[in-house]
């Protein structure tokens, strides 16, 4: 195994840790809240891609009833529960705590649903693509049509992802929400809407995530957990507040996890990431890119 | 549109910010609030723009009450806060503050927000120098002139002004304080202007209210005000 091979072969999972990522800083940087329970919203938004693709049997369709679904159930989780628990939050310890509780219980929430709709057993999801190695030179490479699918499909969601917040007056009002959320209410923007949108967008992401993963990991109510943890490392790597930093902390995760796997073997991938995870908020707890010192008030 | 506060009563948990305050701030006034640290300015202003809710009294905009609505709908009935502490959003650049103060209405009327963001560039050339800079690069004074441009890209009828002086050199503060006056004759707009400086608020105010441990207990004309020794003496220390 040749090293141009393994770094190849980490690039499409590392663009679907980069989804991930996305969709926990978002929501953290709007509300303060790391959300455990995206890798529930992920996979019910999967879930609903899979039944509609049961049901017309087309890929597409189901992708992006997906992604709605996924927008739909982000919405519906801030405006249902977190808003409360945000509000309520009295003290600085229990505005800390009472959400990664809260989140912890909605993820086991979620996963009850999700057994008593689609039954707790492993199902697997379709791709369009091909999935073997595509040649180069006669040579076979650890790079299918699929995961160049994945990789696309993740760099034009960045893309308009990146359009959106830099180019639009809703981009403008989420960023200054997530730094300054009184300046911006004091700018007549409803930073409560806000809020929501952000959740959506980050529960679309997540949606999307699920159905480029699902053909490799299969789809069941706890299927998506190790990637919650992989995407959070990249988060962290990246810094929690830099949208592009938890990008390109889930390529290099994908990409040095790969390396792990191909050199040391698959049982150190996993144990890898929590290594990495711990050393990073020892010794940049602020990330790669986060924001050099303290934040100003 | 004149604002009238009524027995208002503001409290911060068990402490009581502000007792049963009485006072008028005329159309097109420069109205200064002053007082020593601590005697409820900010809480005041904090009210009559939505952050903080009042224990009793009213605030009324005209015929509007205004003290039971949201912070987001009385900058759009016109009144817009300016708050302590340069209030910019500092990972964003100069022109990407002043066009938060405009997203609001640029639906409505996207050619005035444009208008307004030149005026302010025009108001405040030392920003339009810096308009692709980020705000965490701005000295204290190019802050404050943000912080203030951009409730002005919302065109208020009322703006609501907390302790610009705070920390700014005495130079830059008159600077700021001279651009304000000429401002206010310009345009008409009523300002309501919370200081500590009182020195400088009253020379370019035309009302003067000050505050004592949460009591109104002068509401004058500025130059009274500042020509009445004993009361000086007594609330201003100076």
């Amino acid at each position: 195994m040749n090293l141009l091979n393994t770094l190849i072969a980490g690039v499409s999972i590392g663009a679907i840790y980069s989804l991930i990522a996305f969709a926990l800083i978002l929501v953290w940087r709007s509300t303060r809240v790391v959300n455990f329970a995206q890798a529930g919203q992920a996979a019910f938004s999967t879930y609903v891609g899979l039944t509609i693709e049961k049901a017309v049997g087309n890929y597409w369709l189901a992708l992006i009833g997906a992604i709605l679904a996924g927008v739909i159930v982000g919405a519906f989780v801030e405006v249902v529960v977190v808003r409360f628990i945000v509000k309520r939050a009295t003290s600085a310890a229990t505005a800390t705590v009472a959400p990664v509780i809260a989140m912890l219980g909605l993820l086991g929430i979620f996963q009850g649903v999700m057994g008593l709709i689609w039954g707790g057993e492993y199902q697997p999801y379709p791709t369009a693509f091909a999935r073997e190695g595509m040649s180069i030179a006669g040579n076979q490479i650890p790079f299918s049509q699929f995961d160049l699918f994945v990789l696309l499909t993740v760099v034009v969601a960045m893309s308009i992802s990146a359009v959106i917040f830099q180019r639009t007056s809703l981009g403008l009002s989420m960023r200054a929400a997530a730094f300054a959320p009184e300046v911006t209410r004091l700018s007549g923007i409803r930073v409560s809407r806000i809020r929501t949108l952000g959740w959506a967008f980050a529960g679309g992401a997540g949606g999307l995530a699920g159905v480029l993963v699902a053909p490799t990991t299969f789809i069941a109510p706890n299927s998506f957990d190790l990637l919650l943890v992989f995407g959070f490392t990249a988060a962290v790597i990246g810094g929690l507040d830099s949208l592009i930093g938890g990008v390109l902390g889930g390529l290099a995760l994908g990409i040095g996890l790969s390396v792990v796997t191909g050199y040391l073997g698959g049982s150190y991938t996993f144990m890898t990431a929590f290594v990495l995870l711990i050393v990073i908020l020892l010794v940049r707890p602020q990330g790669i890119l986060g924001a050099r010192g303290a934040r100003r008030a | 549109m004149t604002l009238r506060v009524r027995g208002l009563t503001i409290d911060h948990g068990a402490i009581r910010a502000i007792s049963s305050a009485s006072f008028n701030v005329p159309k097109g006034s420069i109205t200064a609030v002053i007082g020593a640290n601590g005697a409820g300015k900010s809480t005041l202003l904090r009210t009559i723009s939505g952050l903080k809710r009042a224990t009793s009294g009213n605030i009324l905009w005209d015929e509007l009450a205004i003290d039971h609505l949201q912070t987001e709908q009385i900058v759009r009935a016109g009144i817009v806060h300016v708050p302590e502490g340069r209030s910019v959003v500092t990972e964003l650049t100069v022109s990407e503050n002043l066009a938060l103060g405009g997203v609001w209405r640029l639906r409505k009327n996207k050619a005035d927000v444009v208008r307004a963001i030149d005026e302010v560039y025009e108001l405040f050339p030392r920003l339009a120098e810096r308009r692709k800079q980020r705000a965490d690069t701005l000295s204290g004074g190019e802050r404050q002139m943000l912080a203030i441009g951009r409730g002005l890209v919302a065109r208020p009828q009322l703006l609501l002004l907390d302790e610009p002086s705070l920390g700014l050199a005495p130079l830059v503060v008159e600077q700021i304080f001279q651009t304000l006056a000429q401002l206010q004759r310009s345009t008409g707009m009523t300002i309501l202007l919370v200081e500590q400086n009182a020195m400088s608020a009253l020379r370019i105010a035309s009302q003067g209210i000050v505050l004592d441990q949460g009591q109104v207990v002068i509401a004058d004309d500025a130059r009274a005000i500042m020509n009445d020794t004993a009361l000086r003496h007594a609330y201003l220390g100076y």
